[in-house]
């Protein structure tokens, strides 16, 4: 008999009392004003966020971005301009300094986003580049986790990869004192647009 | 430096000898226990949330069979292969495996104390394979020839200067002092790695039965990293890693990061439904014990462990001792009950290294009732009975016995008690360093006895009944010479 076959057999063997699948629904933590938690909350995870005002346009405000005056661009997003185009092979993102990737929704509750993998077709640019700026539709912010997972549903599994990102790579391993830029990206800027 | 044996107490007078380190040790894992405490009261449904991942957990539990053959059924459908272990052997044999066969010679590695728990870096080295850490904390105790300390944080023991010293010794860095400093040149040093990685291997958070898909959480970012790059990816997890909907993580990515950190989530939550273009994904399923865990009604909930932590924070044993006082890879309370159940005789020390204070039953966040667990071993160890079927038997029980023998025989008897109180009030007074001699030296040699009483408690107390019914008789006919008749 296989490993899988005896493991699945003693566990069948073993005779638990059956405890019931509880129900998610629950009196969760609502924001009276969900997209200013979020920044907040993106702030304390050390993101950056800027809103695109009334009147700009979403690609003069990556544009005129700090990050932006870095050498090498790739944009993931039709949206805005890179200065190359995204390499189809992982390693070539090690010298990207800067990747512009779309996220589907913002966290309340703890300033991440969800960057569905459809939209990259190669996952090591969110991980491999210097520096990453999301574009993130204004008032596409929920409340909790609970609605994050709600919201994503049927389409958990449809793509291989999904990430929730919240602010840049970090690390206190050395002391507890918090150094940002471990081994991802460096800075996280958030656009509101 | 880290102690290979011995038992909990020796392994912590040894870190306790550097009064400088332990004192920073418990300083800072309580600062990180005080930030869980500040995000726990954010979030006024934090006990429904505890209560929902306890019961989510027992049901999982309940049904593991079931949602072990659903969650392999849809990774298969993603394009993963899932592989079953039944210990760590086969699990060691496996991973070997899979690399030998696609010409592997240099792994990327992030945290995952399911291989520490089967050994498996030595084994591949030994092999010929080059493995390298990628989590920050687990590269620098790898350099230096330790296992981790904490499973979350896996160099909490160790001061700036001993990581600048390893750096420079077994990278070249030159001599560097911060914090910033030191995390850069690891990021240079391991990018190397994660570009020239022909695999990586990750650890497993959550396993979703529903979705076959899998989720693993990092703060560095470094298990994308080693999942991005190289084309090959496998993850091992323990079989207790499942839950039945990709929903529910919503309850258990809640309560993880603000356990593990005080931080509302960590950076990156990557989730996984099968290998990425061009790819292979191999999920790598273990038991190790964990089916016998799951039999026993007592212990089973501590299969509920989601890694975070919380409960080494707060332990006030573990922030004193430390995590090389504890001869298991997953230190601290919860460690001190799976190490035992697995093999009491190499960890009987572990479940003693507690004050029954209950406190990491109190932040645990799925509702494990860890220090009456450990309470129960320990009372097993006494009564000499195994623990779980097939453990084996404590070797050092038969003293505890006769000592507990001997109490109950004296203290059954008031006579007796109050007998051997006076012999004992009697030689205290005599020879107050008495108990730092001979088999009671151990419990004795950091505590001091208070000074010994001439009489017992009874004694004292029937003397003070006699003076207070004096001074009451007194304030009775003082009262009644008051009143006017």
């Amino acid at each position: 008999m296989s490993s899988r076959d005896e493991l699945l057999a003693r566990l069948a063997a073993q005779r638990l009392e059956p405890v019931p699948l509880p129900s998610l629904e629950g009196d969760w933590t609502r924001h009276a004003d969900p997209r200013e938690r979020f920044r907040v909350a993106l702030g304390e995870a050390a993101g950056r966020v800027v809103t695109v005002g009334i009147g700009a346009s979403l690609a003069d405000v990556v544009a005129g971005l700090e990050v932006m005056r870095s050498a090498v661009i790739c944009s993931l997003t039709p949206m805005c301009l890179g200065t190359r185009e995204p390499p189809l092979e992982p390693h070539s993102f090690r010298d990207v300094d800067v990747v512009i990737v779309a996220a589907q929704f913002g966290v309340a509750e703890n300033g991440a986003v969800w960057i569905d993998g459809s939209g990259v077709p190669v996952r090591a640019a969110l991980f491999l580049t210097q520096h990453l700026v999301v574009l993130l539709p204004q008032g596409e912010v929920v409340d909790n986790m609970h609605q994050a997972y709600e919201r994503i549903g049927a389409s958990l599994g449809a793509s291989p990869f999904g990430c929730f990102m919240s602010g840049p790579s970090k690390t206190a391993d050395i002391e507890q004192e918090l150094v940002v830029g471990a081994h991802g990206a460096r800075s996280l800027t958030l656009v509101e647009y | 430096m880290s102690a290979t044996s011995g038992p909990h107490w020796e392994r912590a007078e040894r870190f306790l000898a550097d009064t400088d380190r332990s004192r920073f040790h418990d300083g800072a894992l309580w600062e990180i226990r005080r930030r869980r405490d500040q995000r726990a009261r954010g979030l006024p449904e934090w006990e429904a949330l505890r209560a929902l991942g306890a019961q989510i957990k027992a049901h999982t539990l309940s049904r593991l069979p079931e949602y072990l053959v659903e969650f392999e059924a849809n990774a298969k459908k993603h394009g993963a292969t899932v592989h079953f272990a039944a210990d760590a052997a086969e699990h060691n044999r496996i991973v070997l495996g899979l690399l030998r066969s696609r010409g592997v010679e240099r792994v990327v590695k992030s945290k995952s104390m399911l291989t520490e728990e089967c050994g498996l870096n030595p084994w591949l080295e030994r092999h010929g394979i080059e493995v390298t850490d990628t989590d920050l904390g687990e590269l620098i105790v790898q350099l230096r020839d330790e296992p981790p300390s904490h499973i979350v944080l896996p160099a909490i023991h160790l001061r700036k200067k001993d990581v600048a010293d390893t750096f420079t010794r077994r990278l070249g860095a030159p001599p560097l002092g911060d914090a910033e400093a030191l995390t850069g040149f690891a990021r240079e040093h391991l990018r190397e790695k994660f570009l020239a990685a022909q695999a990586g291997i990750t650890g497993v958070n959550f396993a979703i039965a529903q979705t076959g898909g899998i989720v693993v959480c990092t703060n560095e970012g470094n298990a994308d990293l080693g999942t991005a790059l190289p084309s090959l990816h496998i993850a091992c997890m323990g079989l207790e890693k499942l839950i039945p909907r990709g929903a529910d993580l919503g309850v258990f990515l809640r309560l993880l990061a603000r356990s593990a950190t005080g931080q509302a989530i960590t950076v990156y939550s990557s989730h996984y439904h099968g290998p990425r273009p061009g790819g292979e994904l191999h999920i790598v399923i273990v038991d190790n014990g964990r089916s016998a865990i799951r039999a026993e009604p007592e212990h089973r909930r501590a299969l509920a462990c989601i890694r975070c932590g919380a409960c080494m924070n707060t332990c006030p044993v573990f922030r004193r001792s430390g995590g090389h006082s504890y001869s298991t890879h997953v230190p601290g309370p919860i460690g001190s009950i799976l190490a035992p159940l697995r093999q009491l005789d190499k960890h009987g020390s572990l479940p003693h290294a507690c004050s029954l204070c209950g406190s990491c039953t109190a932040v645990c966040p799925v509702g494990i009732d860890l220090h009456e667990q450990l309470l129960l071993i320990r009372r097993r160890q006494v009564d000499g009975a195994r623990p779980v079927p097939g453990g084996v038997r404590h070797s050092g029980s038969r003293q505890r016995r006769w000592l507990a023998a001997i109490a109950s025989w004296v203290l059954s008897s008031a006579a007796r008690t109050a007998r051997l109180g006076a012999i004992a009030r009697w030689f205290g007074r005599r020879w107050p360093g008495l108990l730092r001699v001979g088999p009671m030296s151990r419990w004795s040699a950091t505590r001091e006895l208070p000074p010994m009483p001439r009489q017992s408690f009874q004694q004292q107390h029937a003397a003070r009944r006699v003076l207070r019914a004096g001074q009451a008789e007194r304030e009775r006919r003082d009262e009644r010479g008051q009143v006017p008749s």
